[in-house]
């Protein structure tokens, strides 16, 4: 087995992303090639060897083409801008209220009372105009858009009374996203990447870095550039790869808590309370799954009545019998029981995600069925719901 | 130890621009050696405070100039 190279992540070292990505870029070996083009009313060169090794372990080469920072209506509308004229696959924009709307927003921050209505309506009526040209760069061009939301600003001058005052800086940032977000609904084109919650789950402490802003011309800090590059990459992966089809999962530890052989169907933890409730949110999760069109199958080490006295009796199942597509409780491998599955439901084991709590068996899998995508539940279930929610947007990388 | 101190920052620095570490004397700089560039001395620092445990001002960040103010920078911190 020859050793795959280390698998960046979010958390990765940036000398490991910069490593790899002068690697890539000498020899790029055999990935699909894509071109993104990106304007952005900040710089964004720190942003390419996050963004570019990402995507090149789900399988695509991004060729950039990178438009001058605060260029954003130029690349859009102008036919001789190289954004335009990179006719990319993907056309990235990113944009802050603080670069885009400085003017009002400072009018803003001194409180005027008589400044404030109109500089509201300065800077939504800004946001309007980059509705407008993305709806001109839509009408013009063939690729699909990714648009940031903008994200709140990292400090208000009001601190903790901008929440109700009517000069708020965070409110107005809300109302800008609703209005991108409306924006949105009308373009078939046009996909939305939600900046504001990258930056509000990592928390804007760590997110920005006003050295940066100053040493880089870009205020995201290097955490912040690894998971805006994350979630740009999940959304370029959902519009260009094969999306996940089959979810099958292990029951003991993974769908309830206990092992129903050894604790009996009144012993396993799934319910309205306590751990059962975790065990019953991931269940919850997992269905919503299963209404956009993922089906569901079980791969468990069990005996069969067992399990099902479970799925048909137990009062705090959320997920039955008639939900299940396929399954295999038995005492076989579970690669067996995957090569089963995938010959029952008709479709390949590249379609499917496992998800298990026992690394013996994550690792089988992967060992036996590389191109199946394992997810190993660790310690808590609520970790599990975690790594679903990724699951969603994760879709399957070719092999 | 001041060699000590240099040896790891150069291999800090040329883990992240790629140069060879036995090419990075206290003179190297940015736009100079090869590989340093923007990108570069941003995760260079983002190395050098996550390695050392230290933190380096927006404006001593500025007034890096070659890998030498590193050095001098990171022992004026009292880290040999």
């Amino acid at each position: 087995m020859t050793a795959a190279p280390e698998l960046l992540t979010v958390d990765s070292p940036p000398a490991a992303f910069q490593r790899r990505w002068r690697e890539l870029s000498a020899e790029p070996g055999g990935l699909r090639a894509i071109s993104v083009a990106i304007t952005a009313s900040f710089t964004v060169d720190t942003l390419l060897p996050y963004f570019g090794c990402l995507l090149a372990q789900r399988g695509l080469l991004a060729r950039f083409t990178v438009a001058p920072f605060g260029q954003i209506y130029q690349s859009l509308l102008d036919p001789g801008s190289e954004v335009r004229a990179a006719e990319a696959d993907v056309t990235i924009v990113l944009g802050r209220l603080e670069d885009l709307c400085a003017r009002p927003l400072a009018d803003l921050a001194v409180l005027d009372p008589a400044r404030v209505g109109e500089a509201r309506a300065d800077v939504l009526a800004e946001v309007d105009r980059l509705c407008g040209a993305l709806a001109g760069f839509e009408a013009a061009t063939t690729g699909s858009l990714l648009v940031g939301t903008f994200p709140a600003p990292p400090t208000t001058s009001l601190g903790v009374l901008d929440a109700s005052h009517p000069a708020s800086l965070v409110q107005l940032g809300r109302e800008c996203n609703v209005a991108l977000w409306n924006a949105a609904q009308k373009r078939r084109r046009v996909r939305l990447i939600d900046v504001d919650q990258v930056v509000a789950s990592l928390g804007a402490a760590r997110a920005w870095d006003p050295r940066m802003a100053v040493l880089a011309g870009c205020p995201l800090s290097t955490s912040g550039l690894r998971h805006l590059a994350d979630q740009l990459m999940r959304s370029i992966a959902a519009l260009f790869l094969p999306a996940a089809k089959v979810v099958v999962l292990d029951l003991d530890n993974t769908l309830w808590g206990g092992i129903v052989g050894e604790d009996g169907p009144g012993g396993i933890a799934i319910g309205p309370s306590g751990l059962g409730a975790a065990f019953a949110a991931f269940q919850d999760a997992l269905l919503a799954l299963r209404a956009q069109g993922v089906l569901l199958a079980i791969a468990s080490k069990n005996n069969e009545a067992d399990a099902f006295e479970v799925f048909d009796h137990h009062p705090g199942m959320r997920i039955r019998r008639e939900h299940l597509a396929a399954h295999r409780i038995s005492w076989q491998s579970k690669s067996e029981s995957l090569r089963e599955l995938a010959s029952e439901l008709s479709l390949g084991v590249d379609s499917f995600v496992f998800v298990d709590d026992s690394p013996t068996e994550c690792a089988e899998v992967r060992s036996v069925l590389p191109e199946v995508t394992v997810v190993q539940i660790i310690g808590p279930v609520d970790c599990a719901i975690a790594a679903l929610s990724n699951l969603l947007m994760q879709p399957i990388a070719p092999s | 130890m001041k060699d000590g101190l240099h040896e790891r920052l150069a291999a800090l620095l040329a883990d992240v621009c790629g140069a060879p570490v036995s090419s990075l004397g206290p003179q190297a700089a940015p736009g100079v050696t090869p590989g340093w560039d923007s990108v570069a001395t941003l995760s260079f620092i983002a190395a050098v405070e996550d390695e050392l445990g230290i933190a380096i001002t927006t404006a001593e960040a500025m007034a890096i100039k070659s890998l030498g103010d590193m050095e001098r920078l990171v022992a004026a911190k009292g880290v040999s």
